[in-house]
């Protein structure tokens, strides 16, 4: 049975809509305005708010994050006007689970409510997953890399072949690695295979092995790499760098899961569950005939795309508190101080090469910072100082000027034009700037620029500015 | 980077794995290491990243003494001798992760081989990033694969 909470000022519709929850099997409780329903989530566990828009004390969608925020983080759904839907478009954006059209029908309700608990129930099994998964190395707390660790969790529980993308040094081993020790598989052997280490003449003797006389120089058989995965997993790296007939024979493997040693006269078994890599955009190698389609549809059975780390820039303190933290174990050096400036640096560089970049950026800083308490910005490796001098003198130019569609010399546009041009720019501006000083907290954004949460988030779609990248 | 190799050159094999080293790395842009205590403390050196070990290890104690040094290689680009071809010997050496994992009786050519590939390959990645970094986004695809992110 799921707690109901009814957010509804009129007698009517609440006593109604409790009714049918009441049939269905559920508990519910009516309150007519948002401070009082606020008031109820704090004090009792909910598994669903039902919130209407109009309420006498404030906009329904402007609290859900409220109620979100409260301890048991019930799910919402809007009751909207009907045929309003600019506000079922709202309430879906604003966080809402989903929304309901006013008259509310009982098949409608019933539906709802039976999809959402439904949600609710392989969420939290899922978030009781991920809190037992082990995730060694794998550091933040952003939306983005959830969605991956909630795709690790899948993957670790099934047998299905998984394909991890990513820009280089985002962490696509470590995530492999993860996926290899929560699995069924974890006792057995996690099996790299880098295809961008392997000469075209090694791979195939490399992945298959091969038997006593093989070709000239092969005086003793080998074990191929493929049957050492064997009950394992085997991870195939840089998997986008394989030749056209390395695919055509790996195909074959992936769907026989047995092969021939070079030499050989027999099939070999092998059951291997598969991870492969890749920085290259496969589906663009496929379309220019450099990747063999079937072969990149057998590996995507699972699609784990990890996100560069300027897209997450939330998760670069916890990272950095992490990695240094490591380094000065490592290096057995006393813990120390990390200067406001260097990490003002270090948040404001765009980490072309991830979190591999900021390891060795940070380890090059903690060794020029040998002998000193104190790491400062001068401790940072010199391309990435020289990067933040560049980017700033960029962003301040001395003669440009604030309006330059006033700028003498340039032809003056009708006066409502010019307006709208400069009133657009200044706002995307402005923006930007509530968006990243409040770290994508919507609810803060709302409260540092004296808008409704409706009105931000028009501002926001207007000028295309996501919120993406920083934390929940 | 830094690419450090392993291995005593006294034993067999030894001696054929630095040559063929040396024959694709410049003389002082290797550094060597006899024991595993004196590869512990190269590792614990800070220094910019992208590294690269070669581990030639002659014995089943040698191995197990890399296997205790795992934290401090994590990062590296591993090549991995191994002393024998024993099952469990294989599942020591691949829990270090290595790239290109082979027996001491084997062909130290392929070693060299991929040694000089992986080089080329972290070269490769250092430049393209300092570059990127320096506002050359002609070179941001390219460091990033074909791939558009």
């Amino acid at each position: 049975m799921a707690k109901v909470l009814i957010i509804e000022d009129d007698f009517d519709v609440a006593a109604a809509l409790s009714d049918m929850v009441t049939r269905l099997g559920h508990e519910s409780t009516s309150c007519p305005t948002i401070e009082e329903g606020i008031g109820k989530t704090g004090s009792a566990d909910w598994d669903l708010v039902f919130l209407d828009v109009r309420l006498p004390d404030g906009n329904g969608l402007d609290s859900i994050d409220d109620f979100k925020a409260s301890a048991s983080a019930p799910e919402v759904i809007v009751m909207t006007g009907y045929g309003d839907p600019d506000g079922a478009e709202v309430a879906i954006r604003s966080g809402a689970w989903d929304y309901l059209h006013k008259p509310l029908s009982f098949s409608n309700v019933r539906l709802s409510l039976k999809r959402v608990l439904q949600y609710r129930e392989n969420t939290l099994k899922l978030q009781k997953q991920e809190k037992q998964l082990k995730l060694e190395g794998i550091v933040g707390s952003s939306r983005q890399l959830a969605a991956c660790i909630e795709l690790v969790g899948q993957a670790a529980q099934c047998e299905a072949d998984v394909l991890i993308t990513g820009e280089t040094g985002t962490g696509k081993e470590l995530f492999a690695r993860a996926i290899h020790f929560n699995s069924a598989r974890a006792r057995n052997r996690l099996v790299v295979v880098d295809c961008a280490a392997l000469p075209d003449t090694l791979v195939e003797s490399a992945l298959f092995g091969y038997e006593r006389g093989a070709f000239t120089g092969a005086d003793r058989a080998k074990e191929g790499l493929i049957k050492q995965a064997d009950r394992g997993t085997l991870f195939l790296d840089e998997v986008g760098e394989l030749s056209m007939s390395m695919q055509k024979a790996f195909l074959r493997v992936l769907q026989e899961r047995s092969f021939r040693p070079l030499g050989g006269s027999r099939e070999i078994a092998s059951d291997f569950r598969l991870i492969a890599a890749t920085n290259r955009d496969l589906d663009a190698m496929s379309r220019n005939g450099l990747f063999r389609d079937d072969l990149l549809f057998r590996l995507r059975s699972i699609a784990i795309h990890l996100p560069p780390l300027r897209m997450r820039p939330g998760d670069i303190v916890e990272l950095v508190s992490h990695l240094t933290e490591q380094l000065f174990e490592s290096f057995g050096i006393t813990p120390k101080e990390l200067s406001p400036e260097f990490m003002e640096s270090v948040l404001s560089y765009t980490w072309p090469g991830n979190v591999r970049e900021l390891m060795n950026a940070l380890r090059t800083a903690i060794s020029a910072a040998t002998r000193e308490p104190v790491v400062f910005v001068r401790h940072l490796p010199v391309n990435i100082r020289a990067s933040l001098a560049r980017s700033r003198a960029k962003a301040q130019p001395e003669d440009t000027p604030v309006f330059p569609e006033m700028s003498p010399g340039v032809t003056v546009s009708p006066f409502k034009q010019s307006r709208e041009t400069i009133l657009s720019e200044w706002e995307k501006k402005y923006f930007e700037a509530l968006i990243s000083s409040t770290k994508g907290n919507i609810r803060e954004a709302c409260r540092v620029s004296g808008l409704g949460r409706t009105q931000l988030y028009e501002m926001l779609k207007k000028h295309r500015i996501s919120r993406l990248g920083w934390p929940d | 980077m830094r690419v450090l190799v392993y291995g005593h050159t006294k034993v067999a094999g030894g001696r054929d794995v630095r040559r063929e080293i040396e024959s694709i790395i410049p003389e002082g842009k290797v550094e060597f290491f006899s024991s595993a205590s004196k590869l512990q403390l190269g590792l614990k050196h800070p220094e910019n990243g992208f590294s690269i070990a070669v581990l030639f290890c002659s014995s089943r104690n040698e191995l197990s003494k890399i296997k205790s040094l795992s934290h401090l290689l994590a990062d590296l680009g591993i090549v991995l001798i191994l002393p024998g071809r024993d099952d469990d010997l294989v599942t020591i050496g691949h829990s270090l992760l290595p790239r290109y994992l082979t027996f001491r009786d084997s062909d130290f050519g392929e070693v060299a081989e991929v040694l000089r590939r992986l080089v080329n390959t972290r070269k490769y990645m250092i430049a393209a990033m300092a570059e990127e970094s320096a506002g050359n986004p002609a070179l941001e695809e390219r460091f990033r694969g074909t791939a558009v992110y």
